[in-house]
């Protein structure tokens, strides 16, 4: 699958930085997903969990809420 | 001319404090290089934050946080230090403060730092509450107890304006007033493409306290680096000077020796031809 580049800032440091191929959150009316190619977005992230797949593995982070901005297969989310 | 005893207490002094300004020196670099380190990790996050906002208020038009209130006053926080030995930083500031506070249409001064407070109270500026939480504990949490106070403010409808003054480590240290509310809609980026989730109204409900936040803790940790650099570069004056005085005082103290050594031989001599 195609890889996107993918970050978690929090105002003190990089929680994650690294490529994935999807990436699933709590948004506030649902779950939402993110592929590579998606079309520029921002959006509000709830608060729950963020779940980050790469071939590695999966990951999964657990955030208060923030906003998430994603153009050009690169993703970052902002911790509230 | 001063006698040995009073030049050797006078090396013994300048040397004590010579150690002192040693060891302020190297606490203020200590600070500065880990608040160098947190000014670079949260630059990143208060890019992303400016980005993603001006996407956002540039679609929506008309919101309260891009408009004025209708206040009569602006607020001001002016950032500076509530510890001396620093050079001229504090005066600095409440010089540069005073003059654009006087600018401003019914201002309503809030101040960090204790010295900058005493300065411009003493130019006849009225201070509103200290946060001089601010410069002792410019963390995240200061950040956001702060932002929240004035946010509050303006959307109380009590002030039209927010503006923090302090020293922007970024751009040299140089002073500058930095006007963090209402916010300002960029034009252009009203021409991204972005589609929001799931409204612009809903996201700028989370968006901005956290964008404004992250304003005021770039402000507060440029402020604290300025300083720590001016304190540091103090610091580093003082013990050069200390240096040089030592090196004096030491010449001095060795002349002065000198002196009653040949003296004392000379009477010894002198005697001894007389008997």
């Amino acid at each position: 699958m195609k890889e996107f580049n993918f970050k978690i800032l929090s105002p003190d440091r990089v929680i994650f930085e690294g490529k994935c191929t999807s990436l699933v959150f709590d948004a506030p009316d649902g779950k939402y997903g993110i592929l590579a190619d998606h079309s520029p977005v921002i959006s509000a992230v709830s608060e729950g969990e963020l779940t980050v797949t790469s071939p590695s593995g999966t990951q999964t982070f657990t955030l208060p809420g923030g906003i998430l901005r994603f153009e050009n297969n690169e993703g970052t989310v902002v911790v509230s | 001319m001063p006698g040995i005893k009073e030049i050797k207490n006078r090396i013994k002094s300048v040397g004590d404090t010579q150690k002192i300004t040693g060891a302020m020196y190297l606490v203020a670099s200590a600070k500065l290089s880990g608040a160098k380190s947190t000014v670079l990790s949260h630059r990143a996050y208060a890019n992303e934050c400016s980005l993603i906002l001006s996407s956002a208020l540039a679609h929506s038009p008309g919101s309260v946080y891009t408009q004025d209130n209708g206040a009569d006053t602006q607020a001001v926080l002016v950032i500076g230090s509530d510890r001396g030995l620093c050079g001229d930083y504090n005066k600095n500031i409440a010089k540069f403060a005073s003059q654009k506070i006087k600018e401003l249409k019914n201002p309503k001064v809030y101040v960090s730092g204790g010295r900058v407070k005493s300065l411009l109270t003493a130019s006849g500026i009225v201070c509103e509450e200290d946060f001089d939480i601010a410069v002792k504990k410019p963390d995240n949490e200061t950040a956001c107890e702060i932002a929240d106070y004035f946010m509050n403010l303006f959307t109380g409808g009590a002030v039209s304006s927010f503006s923090v003054i302090f020293a922007d480590f970024a751009d040299k240290s140089r002073l500058c007033v930095k006007k963090l509310l209402p916010f300002e809609a960029d034009e252009e980026e009203r021409e991204s493409g972005y589609d929001f989730l799931p409204d612009t109204a809903t996201l700028l409900d989370t968006l901005i306290p956290v964008s404004f936040r992250s304003s005021v803790r770039s402000c507060i940790l440029s402020a604290f680096c300025s300083e720590q650099n001016t304190r540091m570069m103090a610091m580093k004056n003082a013990n050069d000077n200390a240096g040089d005085l030592l090196a004096e005082l030491r010449l001095e103290y060795n002349h002065t020796r000198q002196n009653a050594i040949t003296e004392e031989i000379a009477d010894v001599s002198g005697e001894r031809k007389i008997t």
